[in-house]
């Protein structure tokens, strides 16, 4: 009886949901149809960063597992090795199947900082299981989320580091604020 | 719980700073290459962690399944795609996404009890929370589209 209930209850929610994000999203696309202002490109990395991201869903659990088993750096350095003889593998794919010399590296312009992305790797998942077990995961995540999208944000708008400009908007600002407080309903719920 | 709490803001400064670092790179090496050089980077500053014992438990692991070695080739598509997007979309936008979808699918996982043990049913707050989610792309992406309108208005005039 309580069952049958919950589901009605969730079934109401996930209507209610769907009635919203149908209303949102075809305001969204009758918008990119009449102006056509996401360009393609644009257009192919948002359907990229959207399967990257269920790919971090499953990754997540996969390397929660592999860290219980064989310690957090252990398991890490696991994840870095086996990404690295991979994106080799891939690399080297790439140059038969496509041999046409590809354009020329200018190593030299490269900035110092550039290099730092795997070091910087490393820190998140030693912080992460040091804050974790005491914060929780839902103020830990939604403290992370908030940090690195408002300094995203800044970068964005500032164009640090080279990286182009796409300035701020008082949507984009919403938006912030709509993903922080989804994360704390999820990861509360 | 002060400190744990500007711990967890500097390891959100670490989120940002490692996607922004590695665009950065990939905007010189192509998105593949980029994600490549940033695992080997990482692989090098386990290796001297480990090195030392620190955050290791055991090195043989008899009991579990092959699949749970593949997680870094998940992660070098992932990166690769962050460094795709970046330039393309905005670092606000693409984490965005990232964060969007890694959480919807991670309530589907979690609802089915796949590979996370116990099963945890879909609630009314995580549908809330899902709906707040996309909701908060959707207005992103179209203050993105008024503004390239704009621009093109403007461009045009």
């Amino acid at each position: 009886m309580y069952s049958t209930q919950r589901m009605l209850q969730g079934l109401n929610v996930a209507l209610l949901s769907m009635a919203i994000l149908t209303s949102v999203l075809m305001s969204l696309f009758s918008d990119v149809s009449s102006r056509m202002s996401l360009t393609p490109s644009a257009l192919i990395a948002v359907i990229i960063s959207l399967g990257a991201g269920a790919l971090v869903a499953l990754m997540v659990r996969l390397n929660a597992t592999l860290g219980v088993h064989m310690g957090v750096v252990a398991s890490s350095w696991v994840v870095h090795v086996v990404g690295t003889l991979f994106a080799a593998l891939l690399w080297a794919a790439r140059a038969v199947l496509d041999p046409r010399r590809p354009r020329p590296i200018d190593w030299r312009s490269i900035p110092w900082y550039a290099w730092t992305g795997g070091v910087l790797g490393v820190a998140i998942v030693a912080l992460a299981n040091a804050v974790v077990p005491v914060l929780g995961l839902a103020l830990t995540l939604s403290i992370v989320i908030a940090t690195s999208l408002t300094v995203s944000a800044l970068a964005d708008h500032f164009g640090w580091f080279g990286l182009p400009v796409h300035r701020m908007t008082v949507r984009t600002a919403l938006g912030i604020v709509c993903i922080v407080a989804g994360v704390v309903c999820v990861t509360l719920g | 719980m002060a400190w744990m709490l500007l711990l967890t803001v500097i390891n959100g400064l670490c989120e940002a700073g490692s996607r922004l670092a590695n665009a950065v790179l990939a905007m010189a090496t192509g998105a593949l290459l980029g994600s490549g050089i940033n695992h080997l980077v990482g692989a090098v500053v386990a290796s001297v962690v480990v090195a030392f014992g620190v955050g290791v438990t055991a090195w043989s692991t008899p009991n579990l399944a092959w699949f749970y070695f593949a997680g870094g080739c998940m992660g070098v598509l992932v990166v690769a795609a962050n460094n795709y997007a970046i330039p393309r979309i905005g670092a606000v936008l693409g984490s965005m996404l990232l964060v969007a979808a890694q959480l919807i699918g991670s309530a589907v996982l979690d609802h089915y009890g796949v590979l996370g043990g116990q099963p945890v049913p879909m609630s009314g707050l995580r549908l809330l929370g899902l709906t707040l989610l996309l909701g908060g792309v959707a207005l992103t992406l179209k203050g993105r589209q008024m503004r390239h309108a704009d621009q093109h208005d403007s461009t045009a005039s």
